[in-house]
């Protein structure tokens, strides 16, 4: 029973830190920063959301039809046809010859501070279940 | 009020309005955010304590936590199929997934302290749902508006 107990708090935990990883992520490659680039915009599109001006989804297509989400400041650097090239985690982008700098999103920065916060609440909810067995076994 | 059901409300609380205050003061340009990540925390408490609610009392300290647990991956994946056909506007968006599995899991980990050991009464059980259910539509508040 104590096994068990242990394994579902631990189980809940591993995927509390996975989705809060996920989140790191998932803003990070919006930056294009983590991406490896090579090729033709081919196309492009702004798509609406619940909030529209707030939560707007910008995508762009290279010739490979290999489509990728941005931030905004990205999509708009980045013209048709122009031949786009950028290293893995370099904060460098080429758009036909001439470079730009990219920086990671507000977003990025924000769950930077708020994901480990929700980590550390999940790791005391998970002490507490595990003090309230210890307490209910004394009982 | 008796003092279980007061562990049950404060449980089912404070975590949860820590964790939305987080996302607030640090995410709050993104109500989406914080929506999703409320309806995902009030829809698993909703469902886990229903499914509580069934296990017979003979069996219930063998087998809460564990169930706790499937109620709550059950309750990710049905937030993914949601996120990807009725809530899919632009796109399947991996960030709302992630915030709102974020809450599915505090609920999970909210309902194994308070109702892991002890089956939870009637009354317990019914202020969790109603709780869950205050959270679910404050989510979509935030979520939609």
């Amino acid at each position: 029973m104590r096994l068990r107990k242990g394994f579902s708090v631990l189980a809940l935990v591993l995927l509390g830190v996975l989705f809060a990883a996920g989140n790191l992520w998932f803003s990070a490659v919006r930056s294009t920063i983590p991406l490896q680039l090579n090729g033709r915009a081919t196309h492009k599109e702004h798509r609406l959301e619940k909030t529209p001006g707030v939560d707007d989804v910008f995508l762009i297509t290279f010739d490979n039809d290999h489509r990728i989400q941005v931030d905004a400041p990205i999509y708009e650097a980045i013209e048709l046809n122009r031949l786009v090239r950028k290293d893995a985690w370099s904060r460098k982008l080429e758009i036909d010859g001439k470079f730009i700098d990219v920086d990671w999103s507000t977003d990025y920065y924000r769950m930077l501070w708020a994901m480990p916060l929700v980590v550390l609440l999940f790791i005391v909810l998970a002490i507490l279940a595990l003090m309230n067995r210890s307490s209910s076994n004394a009982d | 009020m008796n003092r279980k059901l007061v562990r049950v409300l404060a449980i089912s609380i404070l975590p949860s309005f820590v964790v939305a205050l987080v996302f607030y003061f640090l995410l709050g340009y993104r109500r989406d955010y914080l929506g999703h990540y409320a309806a995902g925390y009030g829809g698993t408490l909703c469902a886990t304590m229903i499914v509580l609610f069934i296990i017979p009392t003979t069996l219930y300290r063998r087998v809460a936590s564990m169930v706790v647990v499937g109620s709550t991956i059950l309750c990710i994946a049905a937030g993914a199929i949601a996120e990807a056909t009725v809530f899919r506007i632009a796109k399947f968006d991996e960030i709302d997934f992630c915030n709102q599995s974020l809450g599915a899991v505090l609920a999970g980990l909210a309902v194994i302290v308070f109702a892991s050991e002890l089956k939870p009464d009637d009354t317990a059980i019914r202020s969790a749902v109603a709780i869950g259910a205050i959270f679910l539509t404050a989510g979509a508040y935030f979520a939609f508006t």
